[in-house]
């Protein structure tokens, strides 16, 4: 009998070993980033952008929906965008006061690049995001202390399907 | 392609080559007062003498900014010696958290010759309104930014006299930067001909479009030199240019000129991105 019980603790266990395996096999299979990196923030600012590779080695398609970590109080994600100023919102003079314009008619408005919150990033199945200057980035505000060139901070990307992928960015 | 198209383009290879005389002055810019980041009222005029780079941005910008500063920082490292001939200066369109110690702090981490200014909303409106730049306050209540900047990119090239020479889009690289600022600088004291013969060799143009060019451009001016055919051209009816040599001489060598000058401008590979992103026709 003991030699029984001892067979399906055993068993149990290696069963339990197999599945975890089985389990990290398939987190292998999903997300994954690398190159990571942190700009470092101006001298009077908390805040910075961290940019990074995902990877998605599933067949389904994933989102980052949100993002945290313990070295900043919050993360959000965004994108840079070109966007033309409304000529209409020129030509008036700007009644909401809230921008500047070109005071002359022969002047075409240029293009401006502007920061946009984004609800999600998308990685496709099988493929790959890369966020990078000019184009989507992960903004960490209030960084609780200041980081110095080279360090390591770690960020968790938690994805639609509940799970999370650890990110480790160098200070850059 | 007409001659005053194949002049322009002749402009442009010398703007290239980098001789100060023949870069357009563009009709945007022109002088205004700000407050500077040492709390001083800053007058451009005070900068003549100097080439001057002027870019607008804020100092929350967690990226454009950042981008055209440390390219700034290499074109800083690359003009050596002439460095300290250009001064650039960075306009906020967020005077709100923009304060004249923030802009000296955050500008202070960038090896870039840069003064901060700041001003009214109506005093920096109106230097946005003379450089036909843009930008607008977005707000944003879900984000901790509260409110973000859209801002136009591009980057001002004035000359020693205060006027804008070149505008350099945001793509621009730092070679590119670099080289439209020693055309401001004047520091290629080349004659033409030396600056399209190291063209020439810089971009590595077929040596036969190079022979080309200058047979074409000795053979005309040998003729313009010879008294004979110099009256023979003078003195010429329409009528008479089917037949008369000289002038069908001359229009030979301007055909292969043009020719040559197509090759050199629209076909070469290093060259032909320039003339497309560039050229004034």
């Amino acid at each position: 009998m003991k030699i029984r019980h001892v067979s399906v603790f055993s068993f149990s266990t290696f069963v339990m070993i197999l599945l975890l395996g089985v389990t990290a096999v398939a987190q292998d299979q999903g997300v994954v980033a690398h190159d990571a990196w942190v700009r470092m923030p101006a001298p009077s600012k908390m805040d910075t952008a961290l940019y990074l590779v995902l990877e998605n080695h599933s067949s389904q398609t994933r989102a980052v929906v949100s993002a945290s970590s313990e070295a900043a109080a919050k993360l959000e994600m965004h994108e840079m965008k070109n966007v033309k100023k409304d000529d209409s919102m020129s030509k008036s003079g700007d009644s909401m006061g809230m921008g500047g314009s070109d005071s002359s008619m022969n002047k075409p408005s240029q293009s401006m690049m502007t920061m946009t919150p984004v609800s999600k990033i998308e990685i496709p199945a099988n493929g790959k995001v890369t966020l990078a200057p000019n184009g989507l980035h992960i903004m960490m505000f209030g960084l609780k202390s200041r980081p110095a060139m080279g360090d390591k901070i770690n960020v968790a990307l938690k994805l639609d399907d509940g799970s999370t992928v650890p990110v480790v960015a160098t200070v850059k | 392609m007409k001659k005053w198209g194949w002049l322009a383009t002749f402009c442009l290879l010398l703007a290239i080559g980098c001789r100060h005389a023949q870069l357009p002055v563009l009709p945007v810019g022109g002088d205004f007062a700000l407050t500077d980041f040492n709390n001083q009222t800053f007058h451009l005029a005070s900068l003549r003498g100097k080439v001057v780079l002027i870019f607008f941005g804020y100092t929350s910008c967690p990226d454009v900014c950042p981008t055209t500063l440390s390219k700034l920082s290499s074109v800083y490292k690359r003009l050596g010696d002439d460095a300290s001939r250009v001064k650039t200066l960075y306009i906020t369109v967020d005077p709100q958290r923009d304060t004249p110690a923030v802009l000296k702090e955050d500008l202070g981490s960038f090896h870039v010759d840069a003064l901060g200014l700041t001003g009214t909303k109506a005093e920096i409106d109106r230097v946005v309104g003379l450089y036909g730049a843009s930008y607008e306050i977005v707000p944003t209540p879900d984000s901790e930014a509260k409110y973000t900047v859209a801002h136009s990119t591009t980057l001002y090239a004035l000359d020693a006299q205060g006027r804008t020479r070149i505008l350099f889009p945001y793509e621009a690289t730092v070679e590119e930067i670099v080289r439209g600022l020693r055309t401001i600088l004047g520091s290629d004291k080349l004659t033409p001909l030396e600056v399209l013969a190291g063209t020439i060799e810089q971009y590595g143009v077929p040596k036969d479009v190079g022979n080309e060019l200058f047979r074409a451009y000795t053979e005309f001016l040998t003729i313009l030199g010879d008294q004979k055919s110099r009256e023979d051209l003078e003195n010429l009816r329409a009528v008479n240019s089917r037949t008369d040599t000289t002038f069908q001489r001359v229009r030979e060598i301007s055909r292969a000129f043009e020719k040559a000058l197509d090759l050199l401008f629209f076909e070469n590979p290093k060259l032909a991105p320039l003339t497309r992103k560039y050229g004034v026709f």
